[in-house]
């Protein structure tokens, strides 16, 4: 039997996942990305009937929308980041099957679902998520030491060591271990390769492949026995991402690793790919929901809100009284504007008081001043002290808006 | 040459020939050294390639590249010293040169472009000294990258 150059997987490596094959794990990964966009483009929708529905204020209010804006955008991103961490771990079960798989001798099924279950086994203390509101993006840290240390690994195979009462061997010994690990073990086990047992006495060689068939796989499967801390363990996850050349497991040193690979940075491509499908999606809600702001502007949206029952007497004293007092604010703001447009003229500076005074409230205050060609006119906000400036051409419509808003 | 080889090729040059011009006894090799490591050493490899949304409107994607250098010294200090050079150097600007002209030092090929770091990330890997017949100190310095014609 020809002798392959490479290790390839084996079939019940995806079985933890639900997989058959390579190209099922990366359809997977699609898979999540797309239930992660199904998923919040529901709430995304769910989300447009709250506001067309009135609960975020009046979208015919052009200050409102404002805050309606802010307000979708803010609960979208919020909903984006719960979504990313509910469904991260998949993010990472798909990146560490996949560089599996991507390694030589790691790429094995018993291998594969012991790193499986104890990543499922320590679910909870595996992914970090950090939203950043203001840039609109996540920072993701993923760290798998829980899963344990590289030299638990070697305590394992050391142990089935001693299980198997091979013990401390010598150097020497140690150069003829690892030949045997090479060919006999590894080359049987994982690359096809045959044992030939050669007769001296009549110069004849036997095929004694059969003796050595099983021997890699009940060692492997011995070893991830012997893991300190069981299940929940699976310390070889250190040689997956890092990688195994330059580091030596027989513990005594001296052995020669078979076969040697890179590392895989496993974990830091699904840090990558959790926080690229996150800015993925969050580009695509954002988009859309900045169509729905656009909607809500131009009135090509109507307000879908279902008929109310008739109203109760209180009800309707109370809407009345809403009206009234919001008749009142915008009776206010007319007459701002109207003074203002009355009093201020280009290249006029306005006292302070003149405008303070006009607007009868102790919450508000103007301040309108020359500046270059263009008059401005600014308000403080009452809570902050702080100053808001606005330019000349938006006066009429911002100063209805902060009038209402501040009651004025 | 494709222009991710000229890419490898680059990064390489520009660890050997300007961020440790003056420390001839480090190694420098292109790929992860899988055999016959001697420290010190500086590995460059470049990982996975993607292309993913650029920004709102756009509908190209942006082409970005992960690129790990890895650093194998002769302790910790050796290790913390080369790594942080990398780390501060590479904030800057790396410069992309056609190698189809030739190489370094016979010929010196024009600069096609530079190469945008990001994500830049220092990672420090823990090598128990029970685990290698000689014992090295190794850390990480990874980003990402976007390629920029100039």
């Amino acid at each position: 039997m020809a002798r392959e150059t490479r290790s390839t997987y084996t079939e019940g490596i995806f079985e933890d996942i639900n997989a058959t094959s390579l190209e099922e794990v990366f359809e997977q990964q699609a898979k999540n990305i797309e239930t992660l966009r199904e998923d919040l483009k529901v709430q995304l929708e769910s989300l447009k009937q709250e506001v067309l529905a009135g609960d975020y204020g009046d979208i015919r209010d052009a200050f409102s929308l404002l805050g309606i804006e802010r307000a979708m955008f803010q609960k979208i991103f919020m909903d984006s980041v719960i979504a990313i961490k509910d469904k991260a771990h998949n993010f990472l079960i798909t990146e560490a099957v996949k560089s599996t798989v991507a390694t030589q001798e790691y790429n094995y099924d018993l291998y594969v679902n012991h790193l499986l279950s104890a990543m499922e086994a320590n679910q909870d203390k595996l992914i970090a998520i950090i939203p950043n509101e203001e840039a609109k993006s996540v920072e993701v840290k993923v760290s798998l030491n829980s899963l344990g240390k590289p030299e638990e690994w070697g305590k394992a195979i050391e142990a089935y060591r001693n299980q198997r009462n091979l013990g401390k061997v010598s150097k020497r010994d140690k150069e003829v271990g690892s030949k045997i690990w090479k060919e006999k073990i590894y080359g049987v086990g994982r690359e096809g390769g045959t044992v030939q047992r050669y007769y001296k006495k009549d110069q004849t060689s036997k095929d004694v492949t059969d003796k050595y068939k099983n021997l890699y796989r009940d060692t492997i499967a011995g070893r991830l026995a012997n893991i300190p801390g069981g299940a929940s363990k699976a310390p070889f996850w250190y040689l997956i991402e890092h990688g195994n050349a330059n580091v030596n497991l027989g513990i005594d040193a001296d052995g020669v690793p078979y076969p040697t690979f890179g590392p895989t940075n496993f974990v830091r491509n699904s840090e990558l790919a959790i926080a690229s499908a996150f800015e993925q999606i969050w580009t695509e809600l954002g988009r859309e929901t900045l169509e729905f702001i656009k909607e809500l502007l131009k009135g090509t949206r109507e307000i879908t809100t279902p008929v109310p029952p008739p109203e109760t007497p209180e009800e309707r004293k109370e809407r009345l009284r809403r009206i009234k007092t919001g008749q009142q604010k915008i009776r206010a703001a007319r007459k701002v504007q109207a003074k203002v447009r009355g009093k201020v003229r280009r290249g006029e500076e306005i006292a302070e008081g003149k405008l303070a005074a006009f607007i009868n409230t102790q919450h508000g205050r103007f301040e309108a001043y020359v500046q270059g060609e263009s008059i401005r006119v600014s308000l403080r906000d009452p809570k902050s002290g702080q100053f808001v400036q606005l330019p000349w051409n938006f006066i009429e419509v911002e100063l209805e808006k902060y009038a209402i808003a501040y009651g004025l | 040459m494709y222009i991710e080889r000229k890419q490898d090729l680059s990064i390489f040059y520009w660890l050997k020939d300007d961020i440790f011009a003056d420390a001839p006894f480090i190694t420098i090799v292109d790929g992860f050294p899988t055999e016959g490591l001697s420290v010190p050493t500086v590995s460059v490899e470049g990982s996975d390639i993607n292309i993913g949304p650029f920004e709102l409107g756009n509908p190209h994607g942006i082409k970005y590249r992960i690129w790990d250098i890895d650093v194998f010294g002769e302790n910790k200090s050796q290790r913390d010293e080369f790594g942080y050079r990398i780390l501060n150097e590479v904030e800057s600007k790396i410069p992309v040169y056609n190698y189809d002209e030739g190489f370094p030092p016979d010929v010196t090929p024009t600069k096609t472009g530079v190469l945008i770091p990001e994500r830049i990330k220092m990672e420090i890997i823990r090598v128990d000294p029970n685990l290698v017949s000689d014992l090295y100190w190794r850390a990480t310095v990874s980003f990402v990258a976007i390629y920029e014609q100039t």
